[in-house]
């Protein structure tokens, strides 16, 4: 066993003993979850960044290495995170932990295995455990949004299980490079382009683009806030996008077809998720249907399959994991401050919470592409590729729902922190009776918003962290090859090498 | 065509999914859905007069045992969808008191 497997291990046996041990001793989940988060983040970054380890360390390749760092950070994040935000909110810390770890259990195995078959197991994994912790909130509809979730990610799932089933029915293997292999010798084979669209549309509806996306606010609108930024940050991202990319890029091979579709479905969810995130009441659900559109960014820059696009399309892969969490999480720490993320009964926090205040501004700008921080490279990155691959009106759209997402997270910043307290803006004119009342009345609108303060500080360290990693990424950038890494995801995804899903630890051949 | 069986049996799941607005009905279209599914999964590696592959040294015909592990594995990643999407109901009735979609919309 190479130490490529603690990945699938390490949350494993985490999982598991959390489940055991999670009654008697009641600290242990937490610490099992940031414990594998660390350990595995750090050999994330290993694999990512010195590409020359030995083989039991380095990653299979550019792309699940990146998503491989990626997913693991959000584990640390979301599970230090939760460790107060579950105090309060709800009784059982070993089932939370639990389903946590299995979610991200079955997430780092998709990005390590080599069939089809085991991608699937690990699906199923992820994706029941994530349909329970959205079902884990104490929102009024918290219940509703996971059923919703449950039918719309099942129905996908049975979709690429039948597609599966099409592939084996055709290749008689379910090895990513046997098929590869026998694709590239019959790319117009009938029972393996109808498997192709299955796949394509089951791996949509779990990541929740436009024409799918029925589910995505309820879902991240009402899951707890750590939960919305690991499954929006990472775990959305491996179920879905990960699946599409391999299926389009590595398995097929890009044509000018699949192109449009990525496109197409991407511009309409940058379109429509900016534009619904607009009107939205609830923080988290603005920045839910904010995925929405920021998710449709990254498919656009995949769908025009240049060099440069399918650079920009994994940066801005990486800079949406940093500002979206970010948001996310400052979400939760109102939430868990003041007890309700609704817009119309929040304002004027900027005095009593100035940290998340400062971290979520930083996150609003990232995800309007402002100057410095990263989101404006990554955004930079996919417009400049349109422009070079002939789509200038494309580019256009794209500044434009940049402009649009500028609007919604600044709404968001407006109405929460720098307007007055709705309640006390009644009281406001009346300031000697505002003051005499402070004595009678214990509860009064002022006294209450007086008492509101910051989140203990396991829940300000993930925001921090975040929120410097969004400025290191600029810093980091004129020390990046970019000419280089161009050239390295561009050969990545345009070249069909067999060598490089062979040395993948799980590549199990059934026949 | 026996495999024209379990395409009919995925559509009615699909049917079931999509226009019924009973949570039951929708926990049973998935079940369906994921039976046609397994139905066709081992039509796959069906073989006329086929033998199970243990120790046979005949030149027989063998069926193909992979479809069979898969369908085993679905089956029990199955029964773990259905006991969530069990509970679940449970917890929703208690919450509306009714199972209709559109109700428990109306309600909040």
């Amino acid at each position: 066993m190479s130490s490529i497997s603690l990945f699938v291990a390490l949350p494993f046996v985490g999982a598991f003993s959390a489940a055991l041990l999670g009654r008697s001793l009641p600290w242990f989940p937490g610490i099992a979850s940031i414990f594998s988060g660390v350990v595995l983040l750090f050999m994330a970054l290993a694999g990512f960044l010195i590409p020359s380890l030995p083989s039991a360390f380095a990653s299979p390749d550019l792309f699940s290495s990146l998503m491989l760092v990626i997913v693991n950070s959000a584990l640390f994040l979301s599970s230090l995170y939760s460790l107060a935000f579950i105090d309060r909110f709800f009784t059982s810390k070993m089932r939370f932990y639990t389903l946590l770890l299995l979610s991200f259990t079955g997430a780092n195995g998709m990005l390590l295995t080599t069939d089809f078959f085991t991608l699937f197991i690990f699906l199923e994994l992820l994706s029941f455990s994530a349909y329970a912790l959205v079902g884990f909130s104490a929102e009024r509809n918290a219940l509703r949004a996971s059923f919703k979730y449950l039918v719309m990610g099942s129905t996908a799932s049975l979709m690429i299980l039948l597609g599966i089933a099409f592939l084996y029915g055709r290749t008689s293997s379910l090895s990513f490079s046997v098929i590869s292999s026998f694709l590239q010798i019959h790319p117009h084979d009938p029972g393996c382009t109808v498997a192709l669209g299955i796949l394509i549309a089951g791996a949509l509806v779990k990541l929740g683009i436009v024409p799918f996306h029925g589910w995505v606010s309820d879902a991240y609108g009402s899951a707890p806030a750590p939960i919305s930024a690991a499954l929006s940050g990472a775990i959305a991202k491996v179920a879905g996008l990960y699946l599409l990319i391999r299926i389009v890029f590595h398995i097929w091979g890009i044509t000018p077809q699949l192109s449009a579709i990525l496109i197409y479905c991407g511009l309409f969810s940058a379109i429509i998720g900016s534009l619904l995130a607009l009107i939205q009441e609830d923080m988290q659900r603005t920045y839910a249907w904010s995925t929405i559109s920021q998710k449709g960014y990254i498919l656009v820059a995949f769908g025009l399959a240049t060099p440069l696009g399918l650079f920009a399309a994994l940066l801005h892969l990486f800079s949406h994991a940093l500002f979206k969490p970010l948001l996310f999480l400052g979400s939760g720490n109102v939430k868990y401050s003041v007890g309700t993320t609704n817009m119309k009964r929040l304002g004027g926090l900027s005095r009593q919470m100035p940290f998340t205040c400062a971290s979520m501004l930083i996150g609003s700008l990232s995800a309007s592409g402002v100057p410095p921080l990263n989101g404006f490279w990554s955004k930079l990155c996919i417009i400049l590729a349109c422009f070079q691959a002939g789509f200038p009106l494309l580019a256009l759209t794209l500044i434009l729902v940049s402009i649009v997402t500028l609007g919604y997270t600044f709404r968001v910043m407006k109405l929460v922190f720098f307007r007055q307290e709705p309640l006390l803006e009644k009281f406001a004119s009346a300031g000697f009776f505002q003051w005499l009342m402070t004595f009678f009345w214990k509860d009064s609108p002022q006294t209450k918003f007086l008492s509101i303060k910051e989140p203990p500080l396991s829940m300000k360290i993930p925001l921090l962290f975040l929120a410097i990693f969004s400025f290191g990424m600029t810093l980091l950038l004129p020390f990046v090859h970019s000419a280089d890494l161009q050239k390295k995801s561009g050969e990545l995804f345009l070249y069909h090498s067999e060598e490089s899903l062979s040395s993948y630890p799980f590549s199990g051949e059934y026949r | 065509m026996i495999y024209s069986l379990s395409l009919l049996l995925i559509l009615i799941g699909l049917y079931g999914i999509i226009c019924k607005k009973n949570v039951v009905k929708i926990i049973l279209g998935i079940i369906i859905m994921e039976y046609g599914i397994n139905l066709f999964i081992l039509l796959l590696g069906w073989r006329k007069e086929a033998v199970a592959p243990i120790l046979d040294l005949s030149k027989n015909p063998v069926a193909d045992p992979v479809p069979q592990a898969m369908v085993l594995t679905v089956i029990a990643a199955g029964l773990g969808l259905v006991s969530l999407m069990v509970a679940l109901a449970i917890r929703l009735y208690e919450q509306y008191g009714t199972f209709d979609t559109t109700k428990m919309k109306e309600e909040e």
